[in-house]
This record gives C-alpha cells, structure tokens and sequence, in this order.
C-alpha cells in the first residue's frame, strides 16, 4: 500500500495522484474519518487563499483593459464593483464589508438621456437593475430575442451560470443615440451589474451588436466570473421560470 | 488590425485574472501585481511575432511576467509580505464582527502565501489559485512535473500550518 505522505495527499485533492496513490487514499479515507476531514480542510484552505488572493487583488484595473484595447476603439468603460459577490463570499463567511467599503461611492450610475423618450436608469451606483427596460429584458425574455420598451432595445446574447452559482446574462443595449453591453448577475434578490461598457451608436434598427461578448471590458469580466456552464435552452426555461435564483446546486 | 493581433488581444483578456493572481503570487501586493501585468501585456503586444498562435498563450504570457518580475530586481521579491494584509485590512469596515475570524484567517492564508520562496509561490498560484495542471505549472515555469508536485505539497503544509494552528 502507498505511503500517504503530504505529496500524495496534495497530487489526490489536484488529481494528479497515480492510481495507487488515489485508491490508497480512497481506502484509507473510508477507515480513517479524521483523514477526510484534514482532507476536506485542505481543501477549505486552498478556497480561502484563492478567495483571499482575488479580493486583495480587487477588480481589473483601467488602466490593465486600457494596456489592452484596441487603440482607436475608445469607449466609455465603467467598472462596477461587484456587490453581488457579498453573497458568495458570505457562503464562504468571507468579509463582505471588504468589498462593500470600497464599491460606496465609486460611481453615479447609468443613465441613458435622449430628446423625447424618459430617460432611464441602467443602474444605480452600488450596480443595481431596477425597474428599467433592461431590468425587465434580463428577467423576462428569452436570448436572441429584442425586447423593446420606452425606447430601448434590449437583447439578451447569453445566459450562464456563473463560477459562484449565480445565474448571469450577457446582453447589449440601446437607447437614443446611445448603445452598450453589459454582464448582471442575479443574487437571488435582484440583478447586479457587474460589467458595462457604453460605446459607439446604435444600427439603423436601433440595436447595436458590436459591443458584445469580443469586448475587453465583457469579455474580461465573462473571465473573472467563470462561466461555469452556459445555459441551453431548457435550462434558460427553467430559469425564466424560477426567477433567476442562484443555481446551487443545479 | 490582423487577425492574429485581434486573437492576442482577445486571448490576453481572458487570462487577466490568472495573470494577475500569479503576479501577485509573485510580489505579493496588488498595485504591484497590476504593474507587472500591465508591462506584460505591453511587451506581448510589443513582441507579437514572438507568439506562435499554434502554441499556448498562456504559458508565454507566464513567462513573460516571470521574466518582468526577474528583470525588476530584488527590492520586489521580499516586499510586500505585510503591505497586502494591511491594505486589505484598512479596508475593511467595522459593522461585521462575524467575519473577524474569516478576516483573520484570509490575513493568515496571504501571510502563508507571502512567506514562501518564490518558487513555490509561483507553483502554488498556478495550481491551488488558478487551478492548473501539474503539467501546464511545469511548462510555465520550465520545471518538471515532480517539482511542482512538491512545491504545491510544500506550499499546502504551510498553509494548513498556518491555518489551523488558529483554529481552536
């Protein structure tokens, strides 16, 4: 029987153990309770550095997107810090205030301002989509489909459940002479935005796809929220459905 | 602008978060981390005939940081082992007694982190942060697999060392 020293305990929990070294493992975690624990506490630890690491890191940096975009492709990016994550990181007892002290303040929100129509309001300051077209798009249509209200155009172009559980969708918008893109995740409460970009004018059909998912802005944040599975249809269904709660589990 | 430019472009974004929690496994501060990966994506984009599009981005984008991080010299790899923790700390409101502990133990795990050699640093932020392979972690960091297999091992009896002796 192999030796379970430290090394093969860490190559099993990456999965890198031989197949000896996994069915020793296996075998002994079986008899051995107190080897499950330490085995299951390892893994908590690697979670909380991981955790730890990325909430010291914070969000992407302007100025790391900018070494990126394109150089005449300038648009309006707005970071949104991510409130919504509070609730994943309570699930890991994780400081929420950490995140919560430095999102109070760092922005006014998104309004969306033409001659005529209501202006509206993408989002409020700390992220959140109430009441608005998009609020109503991101919970009420299917992908693909434009829905059209006070103005707006507002398309869905992908569902998915994030690396945390929470259902997200991807989506660009249009108003006036306005277009954008942007990524909110539903917390169970509410959608939260967690990415917008606003930029370039809107097609001739009032709908503007450009800013999509090839976006730095979107696709980085598509990047840092994981998309841990892509809704299919019957999944988006079944989600349309039940509200958008986080898919623990799912 | 080219096709490949547009792929390198769109490929960097994608790895941002990796390649700034190995930066930051490598100097061990944000502002720092950010630093090293805004000169990385400069230089990728400076050096775009230098990337094969057959080949794997993110290795070369790993070892472009690492030789950042060697050409910045020495005064970076001993800083920073309490400059995170406090600025992270400073941070943190004062309505939440409850995450205390979590606070603590999140401040133990990075001072865990901090007080590692660089190596297994770098390994440990590529397989238990970003969740590479063994191998992938090899190629990277041009060691072979039986390396990074101890380092990750080393690195994880520190950190359950330093973890669980605040646990009762």
């Amino acid at each position: 029987m192999a030796i379970l020293t430290d090394e093969v305990l860490s190559a099993y929990l990456d999965g890198y153990a031989d197949d000896a070294g996994r069915a020793a493992v296996d075998e002994a975690m079986r008899s051995d309770p107190a080897l499950a624990e330490r085995l299951l506490r390892l893994t908590m630890h690697d979670r909380l550095l991981r955790a730890a690491v990325d909430d010291a890191l914070g969000d992407i940096p302007p100025r790391v997107t900018a070494a990126i975009a394109e150089p005449q492709n300038k648009e309006n990016v707005i970071p949104f810090r991510p409130r919504a994550r509070q609730a994943i990181e309570s699930r890991w007892a994780w400081p929420a205030a950490v995140a919560a002290s430095i999102a109070a303040g760092l922005f006014a929100g998104v309004f969306w301002q033409g001659a005529g129509a209501t202006p509206f309001m993408v989002a409020t300051a700390d992220g959140a989509v109430v009441g608005s077209p998009v609020a109503q798009a991101l919970t009420a249509a299917r992908s693909g489909e434009i829905q059209r209200k006070d103005g707006a155009a507002v398309q869905v172009q992908l569902s998915f459940v994030a690396g945390d559980g929470r259902l997200c969708r991807q989506f660009t918008a249009a108003f006036k002479n306005d277009a954008g893109a942007g990524v909110a995740c539903h917390d169970g409460r509410g959608w939260r935005m967690e990415a917008w970009t606003n930029g370039g004018s809107p097609a001739g059909d009032g709908f503007r796809q450009a800013s999509g998912p090839e976006n730095p802005v979107i696709a980085a944040e598509l990047a840092q929220l994981g998309v841990a599975k892509p809704l299919d249809r019957a999944g988006e269904s079944a989600a349309l459905a039940g509200g958008w709660a986080p898919a623990h589990g799912r | 602008m080219a096709e490949t430019e547009r792929d390198l472009r769109s490929g960097i974004v994608a790895l941002l978060p990796k390649l700034r929690r190995f930066a930051f496994g490598l100097c061990g501060a944000a502002h720092d981390a950010d630093d090293l990966v805004q000169s990385a994506v400069e230089r990728a984009l400076r050096n775009e005939a230098q990337w094969n599009p057959g080949t794997r981005l993110d290795s070369w984008m790993y070892k472009i940081v690492q030789n950042l991080w060697i050409d910045k010299g020495r005064q970076q790899r001993t800083r920073g082992e309490a400059a995170p923790l406090e600025e992270a700390m400073g941070q943190a409101g004062d309505d939440a007694r409850e995450t205390l502990e979590t606070r603590d133990a999140a401040a133990r795990a990075l001072k865990a982190l901090a007080a590692l050699s660089p190596e297994m640093r770098s390994a440990a932020t590529l397989v238990i942060i970003s969740g590479h392979s063994y191998r992938e972690a090899a190629e990277a960091l041009d060691v072979p697999v039986g390396t990074i297999m101890s380092r990750v091992a080393r690195a994880r009896g520190a950190l359950e060392a330093a973890l669980s002796s605040g646990d009762e």
